[in-house]
């Protein structure tokens, strides 16, 4: 699990963004975590990050989360950078392996959260535009319905059921196969 | 996966727009599923049923191995402990696989191939020079069909042909050196422009190992074989037949005979379909087969009909 400040050493000389939750508390990030946030590149792109970045839709606690996956993605992204020019290398691919398999260990932990807290992070990646932890953190809803019955699923994500008997049984009728 | 536990007095997920929801529901990953969750509020069955979630769903996976196409035996579907018989079983309720109800000039037709559920059929129609085949695409779904002819003839000689079905062309493959003599299917799921070559030799009373052989396509090395692989089969069918190859997968019919007097007799229904992963070349047994089997062999994949896009 990466903790603050881990692997920025090289990085520490960049440029700085600060990020500031809806609960006002603030997150110094290098410029390569801030700019997997496709909503943030633009913003430094058109030079408005000076005092901050206002975040009013993240809480800090998912804010700190999402900075988590960022840094250790962002370290991901320039380390493919790295070795792309020795790619005919076999030390440097198995290197390469070796960091994908730790990264996806870090991605399974991270998402090793309650139901309310993974939704959030989907929330705070889509208003991000954070590719990677948007598939993610879908990909993991997606998965956690597989075997599940529709009563199931809804008692899962809190849904209230508003078919009507008609269209249920409709359902059911056109998609028996898939309740045998 | 791990349950994401729940934990006493967990607070309630915020609700999720529409367009996110759609981000899980196109990431659920059998369509089994994906018909089960449609079934849980009004929102997620309107999103499901919506033609360009399906279209991106069906893009995003893989179609399923549904069953084989044998005529006149009609429709063999894949049976449980397969994960897709459920769904192959409800096609084989509502599909139609009698192509004889075709028209067209010819005397009869023939299934050639069968991509994204549909099924190619030729026939051969005569004209004052020569016989010139005829296509057709049939949906056993909607039971619509489309007709398409050809104009041009093909002398095939010793290589394989190769026919690139939505631009209706033909080519011609040669055989690695040591492929010959045997039965050969082209993969073209090898990778990279790559053309894979899978050989066996059939009849034998112990099953010979496949062969798998990669032929690079492009480059320095083009038209050499680059790598081989050889694929032991399963000892409890003593004869295998490569029939069909498609999606990733060689299809093989296994049999079990005996010998009796010097005449091989087969033991009584025991076929069975099995497929090879071409990635992880792994063999499973998908169904066994209650009639005979006659000819020509089609693996069929699909959509299970509520997902199934009308395209005739």
């Amino acid at each position: 699990m990466a903790s603050a400040g881990s692997g920025d050493e090289k990085a520490a000389a960049a440029a700085m963004i600060t990020l500031i939750s809806s609960d006002n508390e603030k997150f110094e990030v290098t410029e390569a975590t801030a700019t997997l946030s496709q909503t943030i590149r633009h913003m430094i792109e058109d030079g408005c990050t000076d005092g901050g970045v206002p975040l009013p839709n993240v809480t800090s606690k998912i804010l700190a989360r999402v900075i988590e996956y960022c840094k250790k993605h962002a370290t991901a992204a320039a380390g493919e950078e790295g070795s792309s020019s020795s790619f005919s290398d076999a030390a440097f691919l198995e290197v390469d392996r070796a960091f994908l398999e730790e990264l996806e260990e870090f991605d399974d932990a991270f998402l090793e959260v309650d139901r309310a807290t993974l939704f959030d992070l989907i929330l705070a990646a889509n208003y991000l535009d954070i590719k990677g932890l948007l598939n993610l953190t879908c990909q993991k809803v997606a998965d956690s319905v597989k075997g599940k019955t529709p009563e199931q699923i809804r008692e899962m994500y809190n849904i209230v059921n508003d078919l009507t008997p008609e269209e249920e049984a409709e359902i059911r009728r056109e998609t028996q196969w898939a309740f045998e | 996966m791990a349950q994401i536990p729940p934990g006493p007095g967990a607070r309630a997920p915020p609700s999720l727009p529409s367009h996110l929801m759609e981000e899980i529901l196109v990431r659920v990953a059998t369509p089994r599923d994906l018909a089960r969750a449609s079934a849980a509020c009004a929102t997620f069955r309107r999103l499901v049923a919506d033609a360009s979630f399906l279209r991106r769903y069906r893009s995003l996976h893989p179609p399923l191995l549904l069953g084989f196409i044998d005529a006149p035996y009609g429709f063999t579907a894949v049976e449980a402990p397969h994960p897709n018989a459920p769904t192959a079983g409800a096609l084989a309720r509502a599909a139609d696989f009698s192509f004889e109800r075709l028209g067209g000039r010819g005397s009869g037709w023939y299934h050639c191939d069968a991509r994204d559920g549909r099924v190619l059929l030729m026939c051969y129609g005569i004209t004052f020079e020569f016989l010139l085949p005829e296509f057709a695409v049939w949906d056993p779904l909607t039971r619509g069909h489309t007709l398409h002819a050809t104009t041009r003839r093909h002398n095939s000689g010793n290589k394989l042909l190769k026919l690139e079905v939505n631009r209706m062309e033909f080519s011609a493959v040669s055989l690695p050196p040591n492929h010959e003599n045997r039965q050969s299917v082209v993969v073209e799921a090898a990778g990279e422009g790559n053309i894979g070559i899978l050989s066996h030799i059939s009849g034998q009373e112990i099953p010979e190992p496949l062969r798998y052989s990669i032929r690079q396509n492009e480059g320095e090395n083009a038209n050499e074989h680059v790598m081989e692989t050889t694929i032991p089969l399963p000892s409890d069918y003593d004869n295998y037949r490569v029939v069909a190859a498609g999606e990733g997968y060689i299809f093989l019919l296994g049999s079990r005979s005996i010998s009796q007097q010097g005449t091989v007799v087969l033991r009584g229904g025991r076929l069975a379909f099995f497929t090879l992963e071409i990635k992880t070349l792994k063999i499973e047994r998908v169904c066994s087969i209650h009639g005979g089997v006659c000819g020509h062999i089609l693996p069929y994949f699909g959509f299970p009909t509520f997902m199934s896009p009308r395209r005739i």
